[in-house]
């Protein structure tokens, strides 16, 4: 990082602090909250189901493939092996892990420079790029760790549902991904 | 180096007599040898010389992932391995081994194109992959372990939960000839003792973690179109095409009214799948209700996939009752692993016990299932008593466990008997003195052995002349599935496939019905060709066995037509390496005739017509096989033909261009193929025709 990157990103985290003072908690409480505009809630989310799914990754393959142009499950935004040793030696019971589209977005609250915004169609919540600085707060902020952080790049990825047509449900060969309508439910489920 | 497309560009060279660690340039092997099994085995040849024995330092452990390993293309996550191979018999030759699950991309991911391990540890030790760090590591505490604790302490001591490994068990470490290589649960380097050569090196194991990348030459949308078009040809595993009632019963695809998997915490009801429906794929097999008819398959939980492969042919069951033996409760089959110990009186806890064994102590199901034949066999002839051999013979009538946890454990750990049996069956029975009875007498019919020392997997008797070929010219049992898959597995009507055959072959005569051989017609020369070349594609791209060359699609319109061309179609777009199927297909050539070469030098004799390429006797006899568990639905009265099988491996020669009289690869051929050196090598040890 050169001196001016830093001095802009160092301004920028100052700004937000002095006008809400309030980052460092900020999803908790309900939409609207310490002066922020309410965010629409998503309509569509991907859905993981242990009892179906065959471990077999393509989904992480068909994200990295489809949206880095390169196979690279570490780049992908839907994981299932970051938990696949836990269950294959037990009950092959696979815990894959999508991002939920939260209401309260933590990773949107957490982002100083607003780089993470509501698409149109779909509202999911998605990185703008040509905003994202890299200072990595969204990964650091989401609760479920589904924000990908590539530190070479300094920039981060997340699902943003590929603008209503999921490539890693298109490629699941069990149905054990669903793309299904948003449920406040689903914000809570394991 | 520059970054390529499809290939990783680098094979990382692990040695471990004096722990120097090198990286190898891809580019100097591709696109001439395509990769996986075509590099292995050319690096055999460069630096394995014939007389090499196959536990020696000297040896090398060759892991080879291909171009497509880690990409979206349809079962792709495979790794082949090539090495001097302990279990081959007469001759400890060449050999090649294949796995899948996901230890293959996660080297790819690590950015090498494959492993070579040679020399040997003075103690212990295991090898950790991260990326381009890689260390050896002492392993003394995880020597004696099983697989599977072994790999989870190893997985743990990467600090980075989505590393894989790959070990061996207790066999490998008491160098048992037919020792495995584990991955995950069940993914083997099975046939060829791949698990003695890792032991003699004193290397129990290797842990990888890739966060890179594999690039393709192609356009994402491109390869996607592509392969959502293969997808739409493959139905099931085996070439699975029709499912039950309509299809055969053993037909790969299963999905039909009222099935269930049930062995899980809820039922899943898979019911009928529409072969067009891609989101569904995974739920046509099930590995269990093919298998068992109903005694294991209230076990499956669910089917389990290797990396990046939708077709998803594993069984993953989960038996409670295991925790009585102390044995892991959780496991995954395919085919054999799970079968090889059940006969009518045994429970289904011996039958579960016994696969969870082998992978557990890494051995290899496809000696034990001679052995337990043998044994039986040798027990009611009085030839061997309970107390002389230390095995419970009598508990096999109460269930079985007790026998085959004593069995499996004393190979492994070589103790009493087991030290003669872990030498392999065609060495152990001649140490036992009944070779002879196993190879043309009283205990052939039970035994099965076939060439190479391996147990018939496809019995040429039944399978015809073409599998006879494909298993003498091999290195192993040749384990391709195109013939069988044709005739059995896909559930088809035999006068489809016919069609099938005469349209790919030229001849309807090309493809007989199990167990109603007709004589030798040339079509059924250029099958057996066609499975070798294709075999070769197969492991060097890699694609899976069980699913590829697509011969077979589940579309009538097609006329039940697969597409021959998909290999090749991949292997362009991934690497820009602009094949047609004909130049791929020459590559391929290229490699078996190099892999003819190794063979040679292995053999030290250029006539391998009369020594390498032969079917021991019985299958020339009218012998009524009596396995109870056999890959022989129905074999032919009267066995082959000798004659006629004679004219049939000369016509194969002769199509291939070798020579008639030895078998060996010409001088001309050899150039052809751009091995000019190769063919200079083998005229200066003397071993090429005149």
């Amino acid at each position: 990082m050169n001196r001016r990157c830093f001095l802009r990103q160092s301004m920028i985290g100052i700004g937000v602090v002095a006008v809400g003072g309030s980052v460092v908690f900020p999803y908790n409480g309900p939409s609207g909250a310490f002066g922020y505009p309410a965010i629409p809630n998503a309509t569509m989310v991907v859905m993981h189901n242990s009892a179906l799914c065959i471990g077999c990754r393509r989904c992480e393959v068909a994200c990295s493939t489809m949206r880095e142009g390169a196979s690279q499950p570490s780049r992908a935004r839907v994981f299932i092996d970051r938990r696949y040793q836990e269950s294959i030696w037990t009950d092959g019971q696979f815990t894959g892990e999508t991002c939920r589209q939260c209401e309260e977005a933590p990773c949107l609250r957490a982002c100083p420079a607003e780089a993470i915004k509501v698409d149109e169609k779909t509202k999911a919540r998605y990185v703008d790029l040509k905003v994202c600085n890299g200072l990595g707060n969204c990964q650091r902020a989401c609760p479920f760790n589904m924000v990908n952080y590539f530190e070479d790049e300094r920039k981060a990825r997340k699902c943003d549902l590929c603008g209503g047509a999921p490539e890693c449900v298109k490629q699941c060969p069990a149905t054990a991904l669903r793309y299904v309508k948003w449920d406040p439910r689903y914000d809570d489920l394991d | 180096m520059r970054e390529l497309n499809g290939w990783a560009g680098k094979i990382l060279r692990i040695n471990l007599t004096n722990n120097k660690i090198e990286k190898v340039d891809t580019e100097r092997y591709i696109p001439k040898y395509i990769g996986g099994l075509g590099i292995g085995l050319k690096i055999m040849w460069d630096e394995v010389s014939g007389d090499v024995k196959p536990l020696d330092p000297e040896n090398k452990l060759i892991l080879m992932a291909g171009p497509l390993t880690g990409t979206l293309s349809p079962s792709s996550g495979r790794l082949t391995a090539v090495t001097k191979s302990p279990h081959t018999w007469p001759v400890e030759h060449t050999t090649r081994g294949n796995m899948g699950g996901h230890i293959g991309a996660e080297i790819r991911f690590a950015g090498y194109d494959g492993i070579i391990v040679e020399g040997k540890a003075p103690k212990p030790v295991y090898v950790a992959i991260h990326d381009d760090k890689v260390a050896i590591r002492d392993a003394i505490h995880l020597w004696g372990l099983d697989t599977y604790d072994a790999q989870r302490q190893m997985i743990k001591e990467m600090r980075d939960s989505r590393a894989k490994a790959m070990v061996i068990g207790v066999a490998g470490e008491k160098l048992v000839r037919t020792a495995v290589i584990i991955h995950d649960l069940k993914s083997a380097l099975g046939q060829g003792g791949f698990g003695a050569v890792m032991g003699s090196k004193n290397l129990k194991g290797i842990v990888v973690r890739g966060t890179g990348r594999v690039k393709m030459a192609c356009s994402p949308k491109e390869l996607l179109d592509l392969v959502e078009y293969t997808k739409s040809l493959i139905a099931a595993p085996l070439h699975g095409i029709i499912p039950p009632p309509v299809g055969s019963a053993a037909s790969g695809y299963r999905a039909r009214d009222n099935l269930q998997w049930v062995g899980g915490p809820k039922k899943i009801s898979i019911g009928r799948v529409d072969p067009k429906d891609m989101n569904r794929m995974s739920l046509r097999p099930h590995e269990a209700d093919r298998r068992f008819a109903g005694k294991m398959a209230a076990y499956h939980v669910k089917n389990i996939g290797c990396f990046s492969c939708p077709v998803a042919c594993k069984s993953y069951m989960t038996v409670p009752a295991m925790n009585r033996f102390g044995i892991p409760q959780s496991g995954e089959f395919v085919c054999l692993s799970a079968t090889w110990y059940s006969p009518p009186a045994s429970t289904h806890e011996a039958t579960f016990a016994a696969k969870q064994l082998i992978d557990t102590l890494g051995l290899n199901p496809w000696d034990l299932v001679m052995w337990v034949f043998l044994l039986r066999w040798m027990h009611e002839t009085g030839r061997i008593t309970e107390k002389e051999a230390g095995i419970p013979f009598s508990d096999e009538k109460k269930g079985g466990e007790r026998f085959i946890t004593t069995l499996c454990n004393k190979i492994a750990r070589r103790e009493g008997l087991g030290d003669i049996m872990a030498e392999g069956l065609p060495r152990g029975a001649m140490k036992m003195g009944v070779l002879d009875d196993v190879l043309r007498g009283e205990a052939a019919g039970r035994v099965m052995l076939c060439s190479h020392g391996m147990w018939d997997h496809y019995d040429p008797r039944s399978y015809s002349q073409v599998l006879g070929l494909t298993w003498v010219m091999d290195n192993r049992d040749p384990n391709r599935h195109e013939y069988p898959g044709m005739v059995l597995f896909s559930g088809a009507k035999i006068e489809d496939i016919k069609q099938v055959a005469k349209a790919l072959y030229g001849s309807e005569n090309a493809i007989d019905p199990i167990g109603k051989i007709t004589p030798y017609h040339p079509s059924k020369g250029r099958f057996a060709i066609s499975i070798d070349h294709h075999g070769v594609i197969k492991d060097s791209l890699p694609t899976c066995d069980w699913v590829f060359p697509v011969v077979l699609s589940p579309n009538p319109e097609r006329k039940y037509m697969g597409d021959m061309s998909i290999e090749s179609k991949l292997f362009s777009a991934v690497t820009g390496v602009k094949w047609s199927e004909q130049e791929l297909d020459k590559a391929a050539e290229r490699c078996w005739n190099l892999h003819r070469a190794v063979t040679i030098r292995d053999w030290k004799t250029a006539n391998l017509r009369e020594s390498h390429d032969w079917l021991p006797e019985v299958y020339y006899t009218g012998l009524t096989p009596t396995t109870p568990v056999s890959t022989v639905v129905s074999a032919t009265e009267g066995g082959l033909d000798r004659k006629d099988f004679e004219t049939a491996k000369t016509d194969y020669y002769k199509q291939r261009g070798w020579d008639e009289k030895t078998g060996a690869p010409t001088r001309k051929k050899l150039e052809e193929l751009d091995l000019k050196d190769v063919a200079d090598k083998l005229a200066a040890m003397k071993l090429l025709p005149a």
